[in-house]
């Protein structure tokens, strides 16, 4: 038989995965190999998947991902620094039949905006809120945030934190998850493949959640 | 018996080069190229077409969505 050549391969017909029409084809703004790329596109799979794209609200922060907006192809809202559950929570009260989400980093949800997470959260609304977190805020510098690890280096803190002075880093995932009205909670990352598809998994979830009305 | 071929089309002008996808290809099929695109980065390619088996791990973790993976069946 004879060889195949890629191009005999690259065929509409062959294709197995590509980018999904709920993203726009605007270059991201974001440094080479951040998550933010990858997290955005797993919401707009899971938006494709359901088949909410014209049902569906977002709520953009403040942060890298303020401009999340260019690239998913859906109704987006930007909110006040940290305030988007609040956002999030009246689009959702008033049009009880869209699909509201949150996409927040740590220096948006668990920083500034801790006291709207946690009541929006306590509160049991019927939202969903994505939080990316990566121990620091990246945007501004490298600066120490809350959630910045133990003995973690930042430029605030070259020697890397210490538990004495600066306190224990905030983990808002364990705090949330103690609360009753909170349906469901979980923590992923998107480093390989395997962890990827964990965290599509867990955020189609929690969009299915929101379709069953449990928050 | 059925043996799987893939490749990968890579939109070499989005690429920012930052290697997520080589470490998660299971085959070793990627690798940078030494020119560099209109961004003045080096982009990916397949360095070892042969190779690939269109599993769409490079895809998936590819954090601009530049990479599309094609796969067929050969006899």
């Amino acid at each position: 038989m004879a060889e195949l050549t890629i191009n005999d391969i690259i065929k509409e017909e062959n294709l197995v995965y590509k980018k999904t029409k709920v993203m726009t084809d605007n270059v991201m703004h974001y440094c080479p190999g951040c998550g933010h790329g990858t997290t955005h596109r797993l919401v707009a799979e899971v938006i494709e998947e359901l088949g909410i794209q014209d049902k569906t609200i977002g709520v953009t922060p403040v942060g890298c991902s303020v401009l999340m907006y260019n690239y998913l192809d859906i109704d987006m809202q930007e909110a006040a620094h940290g305030r988007a559950p609040a956002i999030a929570t009246a689009i959702k009260r008033v049009m009880p039949d869209k699909f509201v989400f949150t996409y927040q980093g740590d220096g948006d949800l668990a920083a500034i905006g801790t006291a709207e997470t946690i009541h929006s959260c306590n509160r049991g609304e019927n939202i969903t809120i994505i939080f990316v977190n990566n121990g620091i805020y990246g945007m501004t510098g490298g600066q120490m945030a809350p959630t910045t690890l133990a003995g973690m280096k930042a430029v605030t803190c070259p020697r890397g934190r210490d538990v004495n002075t600066m306190g224990y880093p905030l983990h808002i995932t364990e705090l949330i998850a103690q609360l009753p009205n909170v349906r469901f909670v979980t923590r992923q990352s998107v480093h390989t493949p395997a962890n990827v598809r964990k965290a599509k998994a867990a955020i189609r979830k929690a969009f299915e959640n929101q379709k069953d009305g449990k928050g | 018996m059925a043996k799987i071929r893939g490749a990968v089309k890579v939109d070499t002008e989005k690429c920012k080069g930052c290697s997520v996808c080589l470490g998660a290809c299971p085959m070793g099929v990627l690798d940078l190229a030494k020119e560099v695109n209109g961004k003045g980065y080096n982009y990916c390619y397949m360095k070892d077409p042969e190779k690939c088996i269109g599993c769409a791990s490079c895809a998936i973790v590819c954090p601009d969505g530049v990479i599309s993976v094609y796969k067929v069946k050969v006899d």
